[in-house]
């Protein structure tokens, strides 16, 4: 099991590859933040809320047919927020600008999210 | 003639018996969301967007909405209860220590939309710390607005539900029909269900 420090160095390495990314989080799929490089926002809230999301993308795609989830999203008039599993225990959360590539972040992030889910262990 | 469905919040702190109760209660399959537990909690997994279950008793489409019980997940005790007619707020007996935090979440729910609502006692075959009266005290409400329910017994629960509607008197008067013929999909309820229901609503 990796420190928060190595997490928090692997969420910065994306953080740093994309410019547009304004911050990331690592939480547990219930909702605590156990690594994170978020500005301004507080990390508690934002990691009970992106567990919801994830939770509920979940049994969305599984509901509606379209299989496993692969990422949830919101996008708001400023930027765009992307949602990803990172193992069976963690959820890992982009928040990038606007004029970001969205398939760059996603390849990036999916990537992070792997690694992420290997140093969890 | 097809009525509103009548939406029904069950909350309660952790471990109070949300899942359990939607489970036990509904006819359909119920949409839960359940995430491993990383805290030690006494349960392997937790709530953490919503449980969704559907009831059907005398035309009355009942849809019920299970919240996350942490108070990080506060969010969704707000989005769940937008248009809800009555709250079900559990709460475990063997455990006063969770008191605070059920009505904690009452207060959050009541300051935004007044809610009539009931409080279901669970796991009182677990060891009863209070009383009836006490936990009535606690919450301010009458002995009337306090039952015990064993989120596991789906009459139980068809109970608290029955109490609650007369609390909320949601079947007014004027609003009465008759049955109609409901046509549902899968389990349907029982005619002693029914019954039940119309002696205490009609």
């Amino acid at each position: 099991m990796a420190t928060t420090e190595q997490l928090t160095a692997l969420l910065d390495e994306l953080r740093s590859s994309i410019g547009e990314c304004r911050g990331t989080i690592l939480a547990t799929r219930d909702g605590l933040p156990v690594a994170h490089a978020l500005h301004g926002i507080d990390p508690n809230r934002v990691a009970a809320m992106v567990s919801t999301a994830l939770g509920l993308g979940v049994r969305i795609t599984e509901t509606m047919g379209i299989g496993n989830l692969v990422e949830s999203g919101f996008g708001g008039d400023a930027g765009q927020v992307f949602i990803y599993g990172a193992g069976r225990a963690a959820v890992l959360a982009v928040l990038v600008g606007p004029g970001a590539s969205v398939g760059m972040v996603h390849m990036q992030a999916r990537s992070l999210a792997r690694r992420l889910a290997e140093s969890l262990g | 003639m097809s009525r509103e469905p009548i939406k029904i919040v069950v909350s309660g702190p952790v471990g109070a018996g949300k899942t359990t109760l939607i489970g036990a209660l509904s006819q359909v399959g119920v949409v839960n969301t359940d995430a491993p537990a990383s805290e030690c909690i006494g349960k392997a997994t937790t709530t953490v967007a919503l449980d969704f279950g559907m009831i059907e008793v005398d035309g009355w489409q009942i849809h019920l909405y299970g919240t996350p019980g942490q108070e990080r997940f506060d969010f969704m005790w707000e989005v769940l209860c937008h248009g809800a007619a009555g709250l079900l707020m559990l709460v475990a007996g063997n455990s006063p220590r969770d008191f605070p935090k059920a009505r904690n979440i009452l207060e959050f729910v009541t300051t935004q939309v007044a809610l009539p609502y009931l409080i279901g006692v669970t796991k009182l075959d677990l060891g009863r710390a209070w009383e009836p009266d006490e936990i009535a005290a606690f919450f301010g409400v009458g002995p009337a607005g306090v039952l015990g329910v064993d989120a596991r017994d789906r009459s139980q629960g068809f109970g608290a539900l029955v109490k609650l509607f007369g609390l909320m008197g949601a079947v007014s008067e004027g609003d009465r029909a008759r049955p109609m013929a409901t046509g549902a999909k899968q389990k349907t309820t029982k005619k002693g269900e029914t019954e039940i229901w119309r002696r205490q609503n009609n």
